[in-house]
């Protein structure tokens, strides 16, 4: 049974690395260390993604959304993108970090359907050209090359019906080289 | 024109709920339409008959006229149309009439009046109502052009005749930029739009957005429900509305609000409408457009009268008088609309559709929510994103805006984004306090990084969350790799096991 972990967490718009401790001391009650400082916390699931949060007697309600190891944390209103991770995984974050140029996989932002494509395997692309054409809720959107280069791979047919091109966040777009 | 004994809403989402909930209020019967895609909608559970009116899920359209007219005449309904689809649809109003269908709306030939920009301009200048200075005809002569303009006065706009979308369209200071602005604007018109011809408008410094409501009937009885300010808007749609505006002066008001009932009655306009203005920093107004339709913010005007404008519609389109009297209608207090959309505000406005994983609307005194979403409900690609509309009201403006941050706290969202978080940064936002704010506030007088901004500066209370949540998901999935040889052996296990026992033997 895991009732302690160490971790170290990134918060985007904060430059530090957070190094933390979390032990569970008894049913819901977690002792937490954050860069030496020592907090109680009791914390209860009150349904999907809402949370209690009782730190050292105050009181939160906090909403989490959980991807992989990355959490999308909702306090009084401001949101937080908090990538909690171990030692391993920080190790092969801090590899995967050195060296990824060339290709790129673009992904929706957003879900919607493709209406059209603007650009065809083997176009050639410069930074910001539109390459297809997204439609969310009425509004028509432009998905743009990243960067300069040769379209490699399409992976999505665009049609007039939405049913047949529909795309959900994270769906892979295309590949330009 | 006979009573209405049941309505059928040739809408969906929350104007659809909206209007249903007058029609039960009144005891009348309800009956939504609805697409494939929306049959899940909360409208369709909120009516008391639903019809289908696609053939197939993907068809997502609701601008099925034959179909609908017909559900209305088969299940004895009348139509209201809410706002979007056939509101403001002349056609479908005439084709009601032909089918002996009760609208509940204006007349079509209201519809088609205030449809064309320059119809609309007319019969409201033979009405009595200010419009904006300018031109009526294309310019012919430059000369004659630029005297019309020193008479106006700079600074002036050059407006292509049949232009749109900001194409064919100068913004002229003084007069010496006038021959290049006309050049150049005249040419890009001809090019966008085939055809050259410019016209001459006034520009409005520092615009604010004042609408007023009003109602006519008919039996020639026309009032105002006063007015409302629509100033904060993003691509040219409306996101808070407050009524009244805090920027009019009183003697303003009652100038605009006369004008604008007065016009009704010279019009014999029939059901709800709105009047919008654009007034200039100076307090001068000239009228924009005439929407002949209920519109989205209405709820304010009903939270600061208590009219119940959809119920006034109902009875008008029955042939009644409006149930009340100009001297009746008083002002009370001040009333403040959010607007909740689907969309992303720090990723400037960018639609977000999707599942409403969690969805708590907010509850507590003097508060108004009008909704067209629910917990579980998958917010489809194909519609408006607009998801539900808050309303705040209180004696006065400053108490109406702390009734809404409160209000707005307890608005509970996850799963997509929502214009919410925008919502708080204007409500903290000074230039809105002030109660001063033109329709460039968006662009000019908010800080896109107030949104960024946040409440607390240290990430302490995130970092606790998410490392608990993160030990507990450990744990989770560690007890799942634990239990799962307990299962059972695989099948492909067994089988290799059976053949090397079979080999063996």
């Amino acid at each position: 049974m895991i009732t302690k972990r160490e971790y170290y967490a990134n918060v985007t718009g904060f430059e530090e690395e957070y190094k933390m401790a979390v032990e569970e001391k008894d049913y819901h009650v977690f002792e937490v260390d954050v860069m030496g400082e020592k907090h109680e916390a009791d914390f209860r699931q009150i349904n999907e993604s809402i949370y209690s949060l009782i730190i050292d007697n105050k009181s939160y309600s906090v909403e989490i959304s959980e991807h992989g190891d990355q959490f999308e944390v909702l306090v009084d209103g401001d949101s937080y993108n908090v990538e909690i991770l171990d030692d391993m995984k920080r190790l092969m974050k801090l590899r995967a970090d050195v060296g990824l140029e060339g290709r790129q996989v673009v992904e929706s932002q957003m879900p919607g359907y493709i209406w059209k494509t603007l650009k065809e395997v083997g176009d050639e692309v410069e930074a910001g050209e539109p390459v297809m054409i997204l439609v969310a809720m009425k509004m028509e959107n432009e998905i743009k090359a990243p960067k300069d280069g040769v379209i490699e791979e399409i992976f999505v047919k665009a049609s007039e019906d939405p049913q047949e091109s529909t795309v959900g966040t994270g769906d892979k777009l295309f590949v330009i080289e | 024109m006979a009573e209405i004994k049941k309505v059928l809403v040739a809408n969906r989402g929350e104007i659809a709920i909206r209007i249903f909930r007058t029609c039960r209020k009144m005891g009348i019967k309800t009956v939504a339409v609805y697409t494939h895609a929306d049959r899940k909608a909360p409208h369709v559970r909120y009516a008391k008959e639903a019809y289908c009116i696609t053939e197939s899920a993907s068809d997502t359209n609701y601008l099925k006229m034959d179909k609908i007219i017909k559900i209305a005449k088969d299940t004895g309904a009348a139509i209201h149309p809410g706002y979007g689809f056939y509101a403001e649809n002349a056609d479908f109003v005439r084709k009601c009439n032909e089918e002996d269908v009760t609208f509940i709306g204006p007349k079509a030939e209201h519809i088609d009046l205030m449809g064309s920009k320059t119809g609309a301009r007319m019969a409201m200048e033979e009405a009595g109502v200010p419009t904006v200075p300018g031109t009526k005809n294309p310019i012919r002569d430059v000369d004659e052009a630029k005297k019309i303009c020193r008479d106006i006065g700079y600074p002036i706009m050059l407006k292509a005749v049949y232009g749109g979308g900001g194409k064919g369209m100068r913004y002229v200071e003084k007069e010496e930029d006038f021959d290049s602005a006309f050049r150049t604007a005249s040419s890009e018109a001809k090019n966008a739009f085939g055809n050259g011809d410019m016209y001459i408008e006034k520009f409005i410094i520092q615009p604010h957005h004042v609408e007023i409501q009003v109602l006519g009937d008919s039996h020639g009885n026309a009032l105002h429900l006063f007015d409302r300010e629509c100033s904060i808007q993003r691509r040219h749609q409306k996101v808070i509305e407050e009524a009244p505006s805090p920027f009019i002066s009183e003697e303003t008001r009652e100038k605009m609000c006369e004008v604008a009932s007065k016009a009704v009655k010279r019009l014999g306009y029939v059901s709800a409408g709105t009047l919008e203005f654009v007034v200039g920093a100076d307090q001068s107004f000239y009228f924009l457009e005439m929407n002949t339709r209920l519109q989205v913010e209405h709820p304010i005007t009903e939270m600061i009268t208590g009219v119940d404008i959809v119920r006034e519609m109902l009875r008008i389109a029955e042939g009644k008088e409006i149930s009340y009297k100009q001297e009746e209608i008083h002002r009370n207090g001040h009333a403040i609309e959010c607007r909740i959309y689907a969309e992303d505000p720090s990723n400037n406005f960018a639609p977000s559709p999707g599942l409403l994983t969690i969805y708590q609307t907010p509850e507590g005194p003097n508060v108004r929510v009008e909704s067209g979403a629910y917990q579980g409900y998958e917010i489809p690609l194909y519609y408006d994103p607009m998801i539900a509309k808050v309303c705040a009201n209180s004696k006065t403006r400053e108490g109406a805006i702390a009734n809404m941050k409160r209000i707005l706290s307890e608005y509970i969202v996850a799963g997509i984004k929502t214009s919410i978080p925008f919502h708080f940064s204007v409500l903290k936002n000074e230039t809105f306090l002030s109660g001063n704010y033109d329709t460039g506030f968006i662009d000019n007088q908010f800080d896109k990084e107030d949104l960024e901004r946040k409440e607390h500066e240290d990430p302490t209370v995130p970092l606790v969350a998410a490392a608990i949540k993160q030990l507990m998901s450990e744990k989770i999935s560690a007890a799942r790799s634990k239990t799962r040889p307990e299962v059972g052996e695989s099948d492909w296990k067994r089988f290799g096991k059976l053949l090397n026992f079979g080999n063996r033997i």
